[in-house]
Order: structure tokens, then C-alpha cells, then sequence
């Protein structure tokens, strides 16, 4: 007996076993369909190419969570990033902030050290002033202008902290959709709905 | 010879050339079509089987042997102490052997797996019938099937055509 004699229901079961388990490629399904027309008949039945199309959605599903989760991901991490670097400017802007106090002290006293003062007044002021070895002047604008940098990244910062904010609510009503499961989604507030997302994330 | 042992029934399983083998039930029933026939007293000790000649027959009968499960059968005390993953892959390897035939053998044996409605040995067979499709070029998969072109010349135009995405 030859492959000719075997009748069609038999063949349509071996090339649906193919098609399951993935062994028989679309190339494969298209070959046959050229051989000949009992072939091509036998190639082209929908079931045959309804189980790929099944397996290549489930595929691209799987590629979408991967993806969605990924950018929520990726959006957690600048997020916290943003946060480190606007602490860091913050703790900047304080430094300033105390530097420019003591500078405006110094500054305070050698203005005042030009009119008359209680000898006891006058030497401490002398002595602040003696102590300090940067030019006060330049030192001060330098200082005030550092500031207003400091309030300004800390502005941009906020704004690209926000923006994230919004893109990281998007995306995971992006991730919550791609997961949504129709059987397991009643059970999602009570207890027991944690049995259920446990096996997802054991499927994954 | 009927019953070697009490409580092992055997049946007679006779091939449309004349052939007659002995075979415990068990093994028998490892085809659904048989074990119907069984359950439903329409077999007494001898069941002819059509369509399926004595040299295909045997092969089967031989690959029921093997794949019978050891669990109660007596024959078999030897392997139940040997772990059942090894036992799997032992299976296996007997299946890879015991698959070993020319073309023609396998189609029989594929026709004879879905009459006698035995899964295992039609999934062992159907595989290897793909796996011998699968990667394989026109001129090959024509000659292992043995069909020749049937198509007018300006037919396997188009359907050259209409299959051409595949090969891009």
C-alpha cells in the first residue's frame, strides 16, 4: 500500500497531528498544497490552519504581556530614578540655601562694620569677617544664581515626574487589559481571588 | 494451549490469508475496536480481522505487546521494579526501533492503528509519517508519497502563485 491508497480521513488525522503539535510548518502545508491537487485539498482545510492561527495569537499574547509588563517595568525605574535626583537637587538647594545664610551674615557685618559699634560687637564682627576668605560679593550673586538653577531643575524634574506618572497609569491599564482573564476576573477582590493569579504568574 | 495460566483469558485473532494468533486478552484490548467487540459479547474466542494482512497484523500485535501496561500482568513482575520514567524511556526507544519500516509498511501500519483504533501506535506512526513531510522539498514529498503532478501546467502556475508567500 502507498501513501495514494491511505483514504482521506486518515491523512486529514495525520496532518492535523502535525498541525497541533507544530511539527508540520506552514511551509510544509504549502508544499503539499503544490504537489498535487489531493494534496492541496488535503493541505488547505481550514482546521489545519485554524490550530496555527490559534497557537500564533496565544504567541502574540504572550509577546503583548511580556511587553506591557516591561514597560511598566521600565516606567517603576524613572520613576525612581526622578525621585533620586530630585532628593539629590533638594539636599543641594539646602546646602546653598545654608551657604548663602552665613555668607548674607558675613556681609551684614562688614556693612556694619563701617559705622560706630560697642567695642565687644565690633571685634566679633571683625573677626566674622577676617575668617571669611571668599570674595563675599561674587560669591553671593554665584551663590544666588546656583539657586535659581537648583529651583529650576527641581521644576523640570516635577514635570517629567507627572508626566511618568500619567504614562505609568496608562500603562498598566494597558497591562491590566492585556491580562484580563474572563474566568478569573469575579473572584479578583475576595481571598480566594489570589489562588487564581498565583497560577498565572506560575504559567508565565 | 488455550490458557497458560488461570485468570489469562486468550484470543484468537485471525488475518483475512489464513493466519491465526494467540494473544492474551490484555493485549487484545489494547485496541478499542477489539475491546468494543469483547465488552459486547460479540467475540467468543476467535475474531477475524479484515483488511489487515498476517504481516501487519503481527507487527501490531508485537507493539501491543510491548505497550500492554505492567501493572497486573504477571508476565511482566521483572520491569515493575524498574522506575516508571525509565520504563517511558525505555518504551521510547523500542518505539524508535520498532518504527524502523519502509514506506509502505508504515501507511499499513497507520491504516491498520486507525481501524483497530489503537492511539499510541497511530500517534507513533502519524509522527513519523510528518516528520519525514517536514522540511522536506517538492520533488521529496512527492516521491514519499508517490503522487505525481496532477495539475495543468497554467493550474501550477497559480497555485505556485497563491502558496508563494511561504517561501519569501
Amino acid at each position: 500500500m502507498s501513501a495514494s491508497d491511505m483514504p482521506d480521513e486518515l491523512w486529514a488525522r495525520v496532518l492535523e497531528l502535525g498541525a497541533a503539535s507544530a511539527a508540520l510548518g506552514f511551509r510544509d502545508l504549502c508544499c503539499l498544497a503544490i504537489a498535487s491537487r489531493r494534496l492541496r485539498r488535503l493541505s488547505l482545510h481550514p482546521s489545519l490552519w485554524f490550530e496555527r492561527h490559534k497557537l500564533r495569537m496565544a504567541e502574540a499574547r504572550r509577546r503583548a504581556v511580556y511587553e506591557a509588563e516591561g514597560r511598566v517595568v521600565a516606567c517603576r525605574r524613572r520613576l525612581t530614578e526622578l525621585e533620586e535626583s530630585m532628593c539629590a537637587e533638594g539636599d543641594r538647594m539646602k546646602a546653598t540655601a545654608q551657604e548663602l545664610d552665613s555668607l548674607e551674615r558675613v556681609r551684614r557685618a562688614s556693612v556694619a562694620l563701617n559705622v560706630w559699634q560697642p567695642q565687644v560687637v565690633h571685634g566679633r564682627q571683625k573677626q566674622l569677617v577676617q575668617q571669611c576668605t571668599v570674595p563675599v560679593d561674587s560669591r553671593l550673586s554665584a551663590l544666588h544664581m546656583e539657586l535659581k538653577v537648583c529651583k529650576q531643575q527641581i521644576a523640570t524634574y516635577k514635570n517629567a515626574y507627572n508626566k511618568e506618572k500619567l504614562k505609568l497609569n496608562e500603562y498598566e491599564e494597558a497591562l491590566r487589559r492585556v491580562k484580563y482573564h474572563p474566568m478569573q476576573n469575579s473572584s479578583d477582590t475576595s481571598a480566594s481571588g489570589n489562588e487564581p493569579q498565583a497560577k498565572r504568574k506560575r504559567l508565565k | 494451549m488455550a490458557t497458560r495460566e488461570a485468570g489469562k483469558k486468550m484470543i484468537m485473532l485471525k488475518s483475512p490469508d489464513g493466519m491465526e494468533f494467540e494473544v492474551e486478552e490484555a493485549v487484545a484490548m489494547e485496541s478499542q475496536t477489539i475491546r468494543k467487540m469483547i465488552e459486547d459479547d460479540c467475540a467468543d474466542t476467535a475474531i477475524l480481522i479484515p483488511n489487515i494482512n498476517s504481516k501487519i497484523l503481527s507487527r501490531v500485535i508485537e507493539y501491543c505487546n510491548k505497550h500492554v501496561p505492567t501493572t497486573g500482568a504477571t508476565g511482566a513482575a521483572a520491569s515493575d521494579t524498574v522506575a516508571p520514567a525509565a520504563l517511558a524511556e525505555d518504551l521510547k526507544i523500542w518505539d524508535a526501533e520498532f518504527i524502523k519500516v519502509n514506506r509502505a509498511t508504515r501507511f499499513n501500519l497507520i491504516q491498520a492503528a486507525s481501524y483497530l483504533n489503537i492511539k499510541g501506535l497511530l500517534d507513533l506512526t502519524s509522527q513519523t509519517t510528518i516528520d519525514t513531510i517536514s522540511d522536506n522539498s517538492l520533488e521529496e514529498i512527492r516521491s514519499f508519497l508517490s503522487t505525481k503532478n496532477d495539475y495543468l501546467p497554467e493550474e501550477e502556475q497559480t497555485i505556485r502563485r497563491e502558496n508563494q508567500w511561504a517561501f519569501q
